[in-house]
């Protein structure tokens, strides 16, 4: 604080104190407590608001035990979002490696530019560019149909196939860039040494790269996984009744159940339980926030 | 020099307070007054030449809105919803307010009298000569009329029966609900999980396969449980058929467009627009009677625009407006003297869906109160996950 204010001077310190209080308490803050709390009270209609039934009460957590289908769902959800992450790893994982240690300075600008250009388009029409492929009269089926590996078309969107690749698509950049920080502070004599010693290819990248670029691989695997989780879009467009999403569980309670205070308890628990496994999940790979923080 | 030094301090400091991040909170608290400003301004905007209507998707083109605007000088602004329940809930979340005109299906205008979100229509300012006197007669039996006050004028009304591909699922007078779970149709039928549920309901009803009767779902708990109990059933064992479920408009348009479905249980608009895109797709009754809603407007409680609201709902009653609102969306306008301003094609779509004693057996959708809608979305939600 001291420090910030030799630096910006009182007027600023201020404003800026201000305008970050103002971003935390009424954008963050407040709608997650006015959240929380309709999630421990009944549905009511407004004439019985603030009557003798407007209680405090766990009855919209039970619902989710109770209910074996949302149960389910927000199980595959849990699952199918850490294949998400799982798959977005390994696909940026040598992307990252080449663009940090093995491309050519001239060429890494290009690559930039090539990852880029795609997020300078909307994700929402991004998935629809999927649809489109995906869909049973598209292109895709069209290709496979030519080359003769299939008789007839296939439905493929509608698929957890198609929620998970879509996902992966959405997502790439949120891997990409965190390892690519990493991986790029790793100086190149170490992989050099290395060889010399005699390791194999895998094993330099065991012992050497894949230890030094953890709390990149953490930070991309960390937003991609609250990402995956919490997405509506993609499952919504790409997903179908064999891929429901729980955020689809929780819009439907919302918009088409009527009943808010359930679906304000499901969010609840989805935020809790995300941040539980996050949490988990670093215990496991021995990644300290203040290290991801770096 | 002292005052010099000073003030390339200043100048040092200002520099370096002018970071990217200084910029960066200084947008977000301009988006921040952005985003708060419409509270305050919408105050001073209040009954200025302009009517706010809450209306389904794909309801009002530019064509429809610029005609409104010429006739009677005020400005329509329109914002679509995709259901019925979003409707409703987005109207939750502002309290009612925001709007002057909403446009439920009749039967879900209790919904909101339940909410207190309605006003009653002066029917002096309605032009209700105008409408025909079975839709007036009709909406006041299922719903639109509480307590003897009017809280709804009629538009237009549609149905939801069997879209087909004519080619590969041709289809005659006299095909059921039940045909969609034809074998040679596996993977390729498209329906709306809810009414999907009903269709299926009607479907056994007609055979004696119900343990009550249908309508009695709408007003009985204990009956409702009984029949849907029997329909999920149904419908679990012939899911496999589905080749995708739609909720939107827009959702079953992509059905039939790019995901090679050739029959459906949907609605006359969707008939419609895949037909005006060239398709070859035929809309027919089902032998059990095709489902048929009626739209029209209501009235906000907390309209700012309220004679503007009114003359928004004339307009839609002129016969040649009302024609072509309804042609656009094949469904069939309220308006008296409409039948004479529509187009050939529109003709031709109504008689060929409905030969016969089609018309006579027309289902007009029950009142559905609100615990329905939440045991209805129960069943939907096990059925779309079986």
């Amino acid at each position: 604080m001291r420090a910030a204010l030799r630096h910006y001077g009182p007027v600023l310190t201020a404003a800026i104190t201000a305008l970050t209080a103002f971003w935390i308490v009424v954008l963050i803050v407040l709608p997650q407590l006015l959240m929380v709390d309709f999630s421990f009270r009944p549905m009511l209609p407004p004439s019985k608001l603030g009557g003798p039934e407007d209680v405090h009460t766990l009855r919209n957590y039970a619902t989710l035990w109770g209910n074996t289908v949302h149960r389910g769902i927000f199980l595959q959800t849990i699952w199918a979002s850490a294949l998400v992450t799982l798959s977005t790893l390994a696909v940026c994982y040598p992307v990252a490696f080449y663009m940090a240690q093995v491309a050519p300075r001239r060429r890494l600008a290009t690559l930039m530019l090539l990852l880029v250009i795609p997020f300078w388009i909307n994700e929402l029409l991004r998935t629809f560019a999927w649809y489109v492929i995906l869909a049973y009269n598209g292109p895709l089926n069209a290709v496979l149909m030519t080359l003769g590996l299939i008789d007839e078309p296939q439905r493929w969107l509608g698929t957890p196939g198609a929620v998970i690749l879509g996902m992966v698509y959405v997502y790439v950049l949120f891997m990409v860039f965190p390892i690519y920080n990493a991986i790029e502070t790793l100086d190149r004599a170490q992989i050099e040494a290395a060889r010399d010693l005699g390791a194999s290819w895998p094993r330099i990248h065991w012992r050497v790269v894949v230890p030094h670029a953890r709390p990149g691989i953490a930070v991309g695997c960390v937003m991609t996984f609250m990402l995956a989780a919490g997405s509506y879009a993609v499952p919504a467009i790409l997903g179908g009744p064999s891929s429901r999403w729980f955020t689809e569980i929780i819009y439907n309670w919302f918009f088409e159940g009527g009943n808010w205070n359930q679906g304000a308890a499901y969010a609840f628990i989805l935020l809790v339980l995300c941040v539980g496994f996050i949490l988990l999940m670093m215990r496991l790979f021995r990644v300290g926030i203040g290290e991801m923080a770096k | 020099m002292t005052t010099e030094r000073d003030s390339s301090r200043e100048t040092q400091r200002a520099a370096k307070a002018f970071t990217r991040r200084t910029v960066l909170r200084a947008g977000a608290a301009a988006g921040a007054i952005a985003a708060a400003g419409p509270w305050y301004v919408r105050n001073a905007l209040a009954s200025s030449g302009e009517v706010r209507i809450f209306a389904w998707a794909g309801y009002f083109s530019d064509e429809i809105l610029a005609q409104f605007q010429k006739d009677t000088g005020i400005k329509p602004v329109y914002v679509p919803f995709a259901t019925n329940d979003e409707q409703l809930n987005q109207l939750r979340a502002s309290g009612g307010e925001g709007f002057d005109i909403i446009m439920p299906t009749v039967d879900r205008v209790p919904n909101y009298l339940e909410l207190g979100y309605l006003q009653p229509l002066d029917e002096k300012k309605v032009q209700m000569d105008r409408i025909l006197p079975s839709a007036i007669q009709g909406s006041a039996e299922t719903g639109g009329v509480a307590e003897g006050r009017r809280y709804f004028a009629p538009t237009h009304w549609g149905t939801e029966a069997i879209a087909f591909d004519r080619k590969k699922a041709p289809l005659k007078y006299g095909a059921s609900f039940g045909d969609l779970w034809k074998p040679e149709y596996a993977g390729k039928v498209t329906l709306r999980g809810h009414s999907g549920l009903a269709g299926i309901g009607r479907w056994l009803e007609a055979q004696g396969k119900l343990p009550q009767p249908f309508r009695k779902a709408f007003t009985d708990e204990a009956a409702m449980r009984a029949n849907w109990d029997e329909i999920l059933k149904v419908a679990i064992a012939n899911k496999k058929s589905v080749g995708q479920f739609w909720s939107s408009a827009n959702e079953a348009l992509g059905a039939f467009q790019a995901n090679g479905c050739v029959i459906g249980q949907n609605w006359d608009e969707t008939a419609v627009a895949l037909r005006d895109q060239g398709l070859d797709i035929g809309y027919i009754a089902p032998a059990e009677g095709a489902f048929a809603w009626m739209e029209g407007y209501c009235l906000l409680n907390k309209a700012r625009n309220v004679e503007q609201a009114y003359a928004w709902i004339n307009h839609f009653l002129k016969p040649q407006v009302g024609a072509t609102f309804a042609a656009s969306k094949g469904t069939n306008a309220v308006a008296l003297g409409a039948e004479q301003h529509l187009p050939e094609k529109a003709k031709t779509f109504f008689a060929e869906a409905f030969p016969g004693d089609a018309l006579q057996k027309l289902w007009w959708w029950p009142v559905q109160p609100s615990w329905y809608v939440s045991l209805r979305n129960e069943y939907t939600d096990k059925y779309l996950a079986a």
